[in-house]
Order: structure tokens, then C-alpha cells, then sequence
């Protein structure tokens, strides 16, 4: 009898923990669709449901990390196939362990804290809907890519987070700076994604599974013919995009035009260290080849050193915490690449706290320094600078230009990679024209003229867009 | 009801009902009964395909068979093929309408609609070679004559390539059945045209006749489906073309639908010659549509080569030739064409508010239509394969197959998936964030959704959810047929 009640109370603390993701996806359908009929939802019933669906995603966290923690054992929740074809199907597993547990309570705390905050932060901003609809959105995929117990689960979340960063960074969509930063992050996102994706599809193919668990046994004796290293470099560039790593990092330090709360919360505290996140939770694979470990050494060495000179550089707080975050996170891909994971996992849950409390300080950076340097009754000076002088001044200039040159690295990625894909594009598109008015044995369209260009600023033009 | 009624019903309401349209004198008169005639079609279409799919495996079509004339027979039937595609292409229809600019939608361009949309469903449901080509080639004809009556010569040259290039071949291929039956001393009583027969029998066979007549099925598929060289006819027409027409004649995936019905169980031989040429070629086809996407300066030009693109990947799904691509080819078919037409459908909602699609112009939209907007992102967010969308599903099936087949195209097919995520909200910023036009006598009068374009986009979106949430029933819908097209087998039921 007691074995059974022990049975049905796993079985529903399962369940629970197995739906944390779903509370937040269900505030945001339901504040959709209170917003689809058409009248104005009111401030105070968004938070209502926000706060709501927050608590109710907290809850099931909890209830599944006392489970794991009673149980003594990880918490593999399998709750069958979500669709099957042929001979591959979409695994719904969940997984509690050593390394969610921690990172998703501080998950679901920060989620908390950041509706909390914005309540007030974005009082009467037109966008305080679309902020907390996105918010939800953003905490179901996190929740998704932390608790997911498979690649495909960890992927599909990873997608939610991206797509919600993006429209974050564009928050503010009626000034062309933000706009233009969220179209840089949605294309490293894009391009970086791929790594991931196709990392998840190889491990089917090779192990056929991609559930964390069994990967993990499978991986104590991997089959010879094992491609660890192609799928261990392919998860670097997905974690190097996420977490903004040289050379893909440049659009981090530009997503800082979106409004503080979300910063904070993407940015110092949960989105930025999802890279980190995939390859702790990747050891087994990452260990299967050690140059995947010479490759996370190396991209986290340069990061470092280069964000750190950025950082040196930068004229306003919140770009200076950005460089801070990336080069903090380098460092714990260099932990990775170490096989130091409980290092990094350490690390990364004492960062994201920090970072989080940093932006949200943010704004009020200036008034938090005056009233320190009044308290203590004036400051020497930047303490960094004396440094310097010890290097000649050739040495110095240099590196200051490249530091606030960014290392040219975006212009690098413009001049060989953007550019020349736009312009082969734009060639055989004219050659497509010409050989339809060909076809129609008519002298070529004229094309319509635009009424005069729209004027832009000098030095924009090259950009992405 | 019998259900060859309910079957014939299907296609020839629309059909006749387009006569009546192009009588009605008032414009409000034909657009209401036009809309009714579209929706009545819908719940029949929806009617086949909810009494029918109660089967698992959905391999059943009990349709009598009506002898017309000289061995041609009114044999219609419905299997789990194309079941899902009937209320589809009736859906997509119904959207057209509803959702069409009042402006171009008179009696004559409803009734035009409505032909198209009934000769598709014809396309869909016929079992004999020689109806399935008659309306084959009448789902074309409509835009045609409104091409030629608009005098548009670059599009309608570029619409030759599909008109002639999937028509012709088709027609070809049915005189040849009928030459090849009167040789072998056929008296008409043997059914030269039915599919069922042709299939079972095995007559194509193989040898040089079977290769001959399956190229010229595939080079009609190709052309319809705007792979590569044949594509040239999209963009244009996206950008010139009637708006609703245009959707409704090609929305569909009837060219899909053909290499699934008519090439792959008639010409077995054939098929796995051309399948390991069609995967570099489908593939090729998408990548080439995402890259020259990317500099269109034209709103519906841009969407068109995004078609192209998406129409490569049900090709390649196709063609790596296994049950999980099969699937997610199929699969994809149904949710890039709600994809493909809401977003066409907002473009053309910009194009008549703003009188322009050219992106330089516009800017900043989102404050005057928010509602668009949203609809505009998450129909892209659905058609790149956002996760909780039919289009997740689809993607992971199709790449899942792709693999096994071939790694390297399954690389090839994530970078342009990348490549379209980078194209659509490239193209959602340039046209709805950002500082507002700077040309501004374009945003004066820009009106957001009118409640008919939003419960359209609303319904499409919220599809799309529901597919991707449980996408279970769809797969199963069609498993019987993914696996007789993977075994090889006759993917046509055999009459009872």
C-alpha cells in the first residue's frame, strides 16, 4: 500500500516538475488572447498574470528539486513520444540533476525579481504588453532549454530564448539603433544555431538518442566510428554565439539598447550563460576528444583578453558590464575546455547573480558613484589607469585603437561574409530580371525611380542592414 | 450523401458557382455569395476529410466509376494524400476572399478565384490521368486570361514558363497513354487513363517508353513546384500578379501532390533514377532562392523567392526517400503554404493601404499596424520552424530523414533555413520597425487589420499552433500513404 502511495507521489511530483515550462507559455497565450478581443488590457491584470504564471513556474521547479533532493538520485522525468515518423520520434523527457536544479531556481528567482522590477520600471510605456508577453515567452523557453532532459527539448527552448532576445533588443522599434542591433543578434543567433541543430540531428544519427542521460551511458563506451570532435566544435559554435564569443560576440555589447529589466535578465543574467549552460551539460561529449577542449581554451582566451580591453575603453556603464559579462564568460569556457565543470557551474551561478543586480543597477550607475564618492570623501583617480603607463606609448596607442576599434572584428565579418553574400545576391537577381524581359522580348522595365534616398547618417551604410 | 457526391461536390461548387459570381452585376452581391460558395466548399472539404480519416492508415476511397467517353472515366476518390489537402486548398481559398482588398475583388476576380480553387480540388481528387490534366490545366487558365487582359507582358511571359512548362508535358504525357493503349489494340472499354489501373497493372513498367513518360510527369511537377531553372515564373508573378488569384492558384502544393500521386507509384524505375538528381537539384533550388531573397527591394518579390525556397525543401524531403522525410515533406507542404499565404496576404494588405511594396519606401509600419506586424512575425517565426509551431515539426522530420540519407545536404538545408530566418525579419524590420518612413505620404491613411484580414491571420497563426502542439493526428492521417510510397507500392487504394 505505502509502496503504491510512494509510486502515485513520484508520479505526480513528475508531473509537477515536468510542467514548469508550460506556466509561463500559458500567461503569455492567455494574455494573447485577452489582448486579441481587442480592448485595452489593463496594467494591472497583465502583472496579475505575469506574476501568476511566474509563481506557478517557480512552484514546479521547487516541487522538482525537492524531489531531487529527496530521491538522492537525478530526476528522469520520460513522459513518452510528442510524435513519432517513421523510425525517429520527438522524446518528452525532463531532467532534475546536479546541474538544472541550481541554475533553474535561479532561473525562475530572476523571471520573479525581473516582473517584479518592470512593474514600475516600464510603468506607462506603450510596450509594457508586448515586455511581459515576451518576458513569459522568454521564461518558458529558458525554463524549456534548462530543464529540457534532450537535445531536441534543449534546442526548441534555446529557439524561444533567441527569438525573444531579438525582439527585446528591438523593444524600442521606433529608433534605428535598436532595431538594427536586434537584426545583428537574430543573424548570430541564426547562423550560430546551426551548430546546435545540427549536433542534435548527428547524435541521433550516431547514437540514436538524444537524451542526456542515455548519452551519457552510451558515451562510456562510444562506438568507434564516434565523430566526437565535429559534434564537439559543432556545440562550441552553437555556446559561442549565445554566450558571445570571439569572433561572434560583437552584437552583445549593441544589446544593451533594450530596456534595462530585460538586459539584466538576458544579458547578465540567464540568456548570455546558455552557452556555457549547453556545454556543461555537453561534458560527455565535449570529453570524447581533446583538441574540442584545445578549441574551448583558445575561443575563451582571446574572448577574455579581448573583452577585457574593450571593456577598458567603454564610455558608458552599460557597455562596460556587457565587455565585463563577456570576458567573465570566456573564462568559464575556458573552465570547460579544462573539464573544471563544477568550476563552471559554480561559476556561472555567482555571475549571473552579480550581473543581474549589476544592469539592474545600471541607470542609476552615476548617482551610485557620486554618493560613494562623497561618502568616502573623494577617489583617486580610475585605479586601472596606473597600469598602463608601464607600457611604451607606441604599445599603448595601439592597443587602445584596436580596443575601441573593437578589434575590427565586425568590420571583418561585413567586409567577408555580409557583404559579398548581399552582392552575389543583388547580381543574379538583375541577371534573373534581364532574362524575364528577354523572355517577354521587351526592353528592360524601367525600374522605378525612388523619390530621392532616404538620407543616412555617414559611416551606417555599411552595416548589415 | 453518397460519397462520390460529397467527393464531386467538392470541386464543382466552386466551379459552377464562379458562373453565377460572374453573372452577379454588384460587386458586395458576388463577393458575399462567392464567400458563401468558399466556405460551403470548406465544410465539405472538411466534411471528406473528418469522415474519412477516422482509419488509421486512411487508405480507403470507395468511388464509383462513371464511363465518360473512349476508356476516359469519372473515377474520383479521396486517400490520406489527399484528404488533408482538400480543406487546405479550401481554406486557402476562403482566406484569399475574405482577406483580398475589396478593391481587387470584383465579380469577375471572385469568380476567377473560385475556378482556380475548384480545379484544384478537381486536381486533388481525380483518379484518371486525363481529367486530373483537364483540371490541371484550368486551375491555370483563369490567370492566364487575367494576366493577358492586364496587359502585364514581363509577368505574363514569366507565367508562360509555368503554364507551358507544367501543361504541356502533362498533356503529352496523356495523348501517349492514349496512343499506347490503341496500339495494343485497347477498345475503350479498358480504362487507358485510370489510375488505379496503370499502377497495378504495372503497364509503364520500365524501359525506354516509362523513363520517356516519367521525365515528362517530373518536368510538369518541376515546373509547377518553381524549382530551379523552372522558378522563373515565381517572382514575378508574386510581385505583379493578381494578389488572391495568384495565392489560390499556386498555394496549394499540387505539384507536390503530383510527384506523390502520378510519378513516384506509376514510374517506380524512374523514381529512383531521378531521386538522387532531384536531391542536389531541391536543395540547390532553396539555397538559390534564399540568397537572391535577400536583396529584393520588393516586399512580395522577396516572399516570392522565399516560396522558391520552401518549395526546394519539399523536394528534398522528397527526395531523400525515406518515411520520416516523406512525412516531413507532406507535413511542411501544409504549413508553408499557411505560411506562404499570410504573409502574401499582408503584403498585398501593405501594397493597397500604402500603393507600394517596395521596401525603400516603407518603414516603421508598426505604429500605425500593429496588428500586422504581429501577424507578419509570427507567420515568418512559424515558416522558419519556430518551436510550438507545425513548422518546428516539420523541419525536425524532414532534416531527421535528410541525414540518414545524406549528411551533408541536412547541413545544406540548416544554413538556408538560417539564411531564411535572417531574410524574413530582415524584411519585418525594414517594412514595420525603425524610425517611420521617411516618405511619409505613403503612411497617411495606413490603416491596421480590418477585423475580416485579422481573424484571417488569427486563424492561420492559431493553426499553425494547434499543428504544432499536436502534431500527432496529421502524421497518422498520412502514415498509410508515407509508407506505401516508401515501399514503393501504389499509393492509389484500389476501388472496392
Amino acid at each position: 500500500m505505502s509502496q503504491l502511495m510512494t509510486l502515485g507521489l513520484k508520479s505526480l511530483v513528475d508531473h509537477i516538475a515536468a510542467a514548469a515550462p508550460a506556466w509561463p507559455a500559458l500567461g503569455a497565450l492567455l494574455i494573447s488572447a485577452l489582448a486579441l478581443r481587442g480592448r485595452r488590457l489593463s496594467e494591472q491584470a497583465i502583472v496579475v498574470i505575469a506574476q501568476a504564471a511566474l509563481w506557478g513556474a517557480f512552484f514546479c521547479v521547487a516541487v522538482g528539486s525537492v524531489g531531487y533532493l529527496v530521491h538522492g538520485a537525478p530526476l528522469d522525468v520520460r513522459l513518452g513520444h510528442f510524435y513519432k515518423a517513421g523510425d525517429y520520434g520527438f522524446e518528452l523527457v525532463f531532467l532534475y540533476d546536479g546541474l538544472s536544479v541550481p541554475v533553474a531556481l535561479l532561473a525562475a528567482l530572476l523571471l520573479l525579481a525581473t516582473s517584479r522590477f518592470s512593474v514600475h520600471y516600464l510603468h506607462r510605456e506603450p510596450g509594457f504588453l508586448r515586455f511581459f508577453l515576451l518576458m513569459l515567452t522568454f521564461g518558458a523557453g529558458i525554463l524549456l532549454l534548462l530543464l529540457g532532459g534532450t537535445y531536441d527539448l534543449l534546442l526548441a527552448g534555446w529557439e524561444i530564448v533567441g527569438l525573444t532576445s531579438v525582439l527585446l533588443v528591438g523593444f524600442f522599434h521606433e529608433r534605428a539603433g535598436p532595431v538594427r542591433a536586434s537584426l545583428r543578434v537574430l543573424v548570430t543567433y541564426r547562423i550560430c544555431d546551426i551548430g546546435l541543430l545540427l549536433a542534435a540531428v548527428w547524435l541521433h544519427l550516431s547514437l540514436h538518442s538524444t537524451v542526456f542521460v542515455d548519452l551519457a551511458s552510451r558515451l562510456r563506451a562510444p562506438p568507434a566510428d564516434f565523430p566526437g570532435l565535429a559534434i564537439g566544435l559543432l556545440l562550441l559554435f552553437a555556446a559561442m554565439g549565445k554566450s558571445a564569443q570571439f569572433p561572434v560576440g560583437g552584437w552583445l555589447p549593441r544589446a544593451m539598447e533594450g530596456p534595462t529589466a530585460s538586459s539584466a535578465v538576458f544579458y547578465g543574467g540567464l540568456s548570455v550563460h546558455a552557452g556555457i549552460y549547453l556545454l556543461i551539460r555537453s561534458a560527455p561529449v565535449l570529453s570524447q576528444s581533446p583538441l574540442v577542449g584545445l578549441a574551448l581554451v583558445a575561443v575563451g582566451t582571446v574572448t577574455a583578453v579581448m573583452a577585457t580591453l574593450s571593456g577598458h575603453v567603454s564610455a558608458d556603464a552599460k557597455t562596460g558590464i556587457a565587455y565585463a559579462t563577456i570576458s567573465q564568460v570566456a573564462l568559464m569556457v575556458v573552465e570547460c575546455g579544462l573539464g573544471l565543470y563544477q568550476v563552471a557551474t559554480l561559476h556561472l551561478l555567482a555571475h549571473a547573480l552579480l550581473r543581474y543586480y549589476q544592469f539592474l543597477r545600471a541607470p542609476s550607475a552615476l548617482q551610485d558613484a557620486l554618493a560613494r564618492r562623497a561618502a568616502l570623501g573623494g577617489v583617486a583617480g580610475a585605479p586601472s589607469a596606473p597600469r598602463w603607463r608601464q607600457l611604451p606609448v607606441d604599445l599603448r596607442r595601439f592597443l587602445y585603437r584596436l580596443a575601441v576599434e573593437r578589434f575590427e572584428v565586425e568590420a571583418a565579418l561585413d567586409r567577408w561574409g555580409t557583404r559579398p553574400m548581399l552582392a552575389l545576391s543583388r547580381w543574379l537577381s538583375e541577371l534573373e530580371v534581364r532574362l524575364v524581359a528577354g523572355l517577354a522580348a521587351e526592353p528592360e522595365r524601367a525600374r522605378p525611380a525612388l523619390p530621392g534616398p532616404p538620407p543616412a547618417p555617414p559611416g551606417e551604410t555599411a552595416r548589415t542592414d | 450523401m453518397s460519397t462520390v457526391m460529397l467527393i464531386s461536390a467538392v470541386w464543382a461548387v466552386p466551379l459552377l458557382g464562379a458562373l453565377a459570381v460572374r453573372l452577379i452585376r454588384s460587386p458586395a452581391r458576388a463577393r458575399a455569395l462567392a464567400l458563401t460558395l468558399a466556405a460551403l466548399t470548406l465544410a465539405m472539404a472538411a466534411l471528406v476529410f473528418v469522415r474519412d480519416s477516422a482509419q488509421d492508415a486512411f487508405a480507403r476511397s470507395d468511388a464509383d466509376v462513371a464511363p465518360i467517353l473512349f476508356g476516359v472515366r469519372y473515377h474520383v476518390g479521396v486517400d490520406g494524400l489527399s484528404a488533408v489537402l482538400l480543406p487546405l486548398a479550401a481554406l486557402i481559398g476562403l482566406a484569399a476572399l475574405l482577406a483580398a482588398p475589396r478593391a481587387e475583388l470584383s465579380p469577375r476576380a471572385a469568380a476567377q478565384v473560385l475556378v482556380a480553387q475548384g480545379a484544384i480540388l478537381g486536381v486533388l481528387v481525380s483518379l484518371d490521368a486525363l481529367v486530373l490534366t483537364l483540371f490541371w490545366t484550368l486551375s491555370l487558365l483563369p490567370l492566364r486570361g487575367e494576366l493577358q487582359r492586364r496587359g502585364e507582358r514581363a509577368a505574363g511571359a514569366a507565367f508562360n514558363v509555368v503554364f507551358l512548362g507544367s501543361t504541356v508535358p502533362m498533356i503529352l504525357f496523356v495523348v501517349a497513354l492514349g496512343v499506347l493503349d490503341y496500339w495494343s489494340g485497347g477498345d475503350g472499354e479498358r480504362a487507358p487513363f485510370d489510375l488505379i489501373r496503370l499502377s497495378h497493372s504495372g503497364v509503364l513498367g520500365s524501359g525506354l517508353i516509362a523513363t520517356l513518360l516519367g521525365s515528362l510527369v517530373l518536368l510538369g511537377v518541376l515546373a509547377r513546384m518553381g524549382c530551379f531553372p523552372l522558378h522563373l515564373w515565381i517572382p514575378p508573378l508574386a510581385e505583379r500578379g493578381p494578389g488572391p488569384l495568384t495565392l489560390v492558384s499556386f498555394a496549394t502544393p499540387i505539384g507536390l501532390f503530383l510527384l506523390a500521386r502520378l510519378a513516384a507509384p506509376l514510374f517506380p524505375g524512374v523514381g529512383e533514377q531521378a531521386m538522387p538528381l532531384l536531391l542536389p537539384l531541391g536543395l540547390f533550388s532553396s539555397l538559390y532562392g534564399a540568397v537572391l531573397a535577400l536583396s529584393q527591394n520588393d516586399l512580395r518579390r522577396l516572399l516570392g523567392y522565399f516560396w522558391m525556397s520552401q518549395q526546394g525543401f519539399l523536394l528534398v524531403g522528397m527526395a531523400a526517400w525515406n518515411t520520416t522525410s516523406i512525412s516531413g515533406a507532406l507535413l511542411h507542404a501544409i504549413s508553408s503554404v499557411f505560411c506562404r499565404s499570410g504573409l502574401l496576404l499582408i503584403a498585398g494588405a501593405i501594397a493597397a493601404r500604402t500603393g507600394t511594396s517596395d521596401i525603400r519606401l516603407l518603414g516603421g509600419l508598426i505604429t500605425r499596424g500593429p496588428r500586422m506586424a504581429t501577424g507578419f512575425l509570427l507567420l515568418s517565426a512559424a515558416a522558419v520552424g519556430f518551436p510550438g509551431t507545425l513548422g518546428f515539426v516539420s523541419e525536425d522530420l524532414l532534416v531527421q530523414g535528410l541525414l540518414h540519407a545524406h549528411g551533408l545536404a541536412a547541413a545544406g538545408l540548416l544554413i538556408v533555413t538560417a539564411l531564411n530566418g535572417i531574410l524574413l525579419y530582415r524584411a519585418f524590420k525594414r517594412v514595420f520597425l525603425g524610425p517611420p518612413s521617411p516618405h511619409t505620404q505613403i503612411m497617411r491613411g495606413m490603416e491596421d487589420f480590418l477585423p475580416r484580414e485579422r481573424w484571417v491571420s488569427v486563424a492561420l497563426v492559431v493553426l499553425l499552433l494547434l499543428g504544432g502542439f499536436a502534431p500527432a493526428p496529421l502524421l497518422a492521417v498520412r502514415k498509410g500513404v508515407v509508407n506505401a510510397l516508401h515501399r514503393g507500392d501504389s499509393t492509389i487504394p484500389s476501388a472496392h
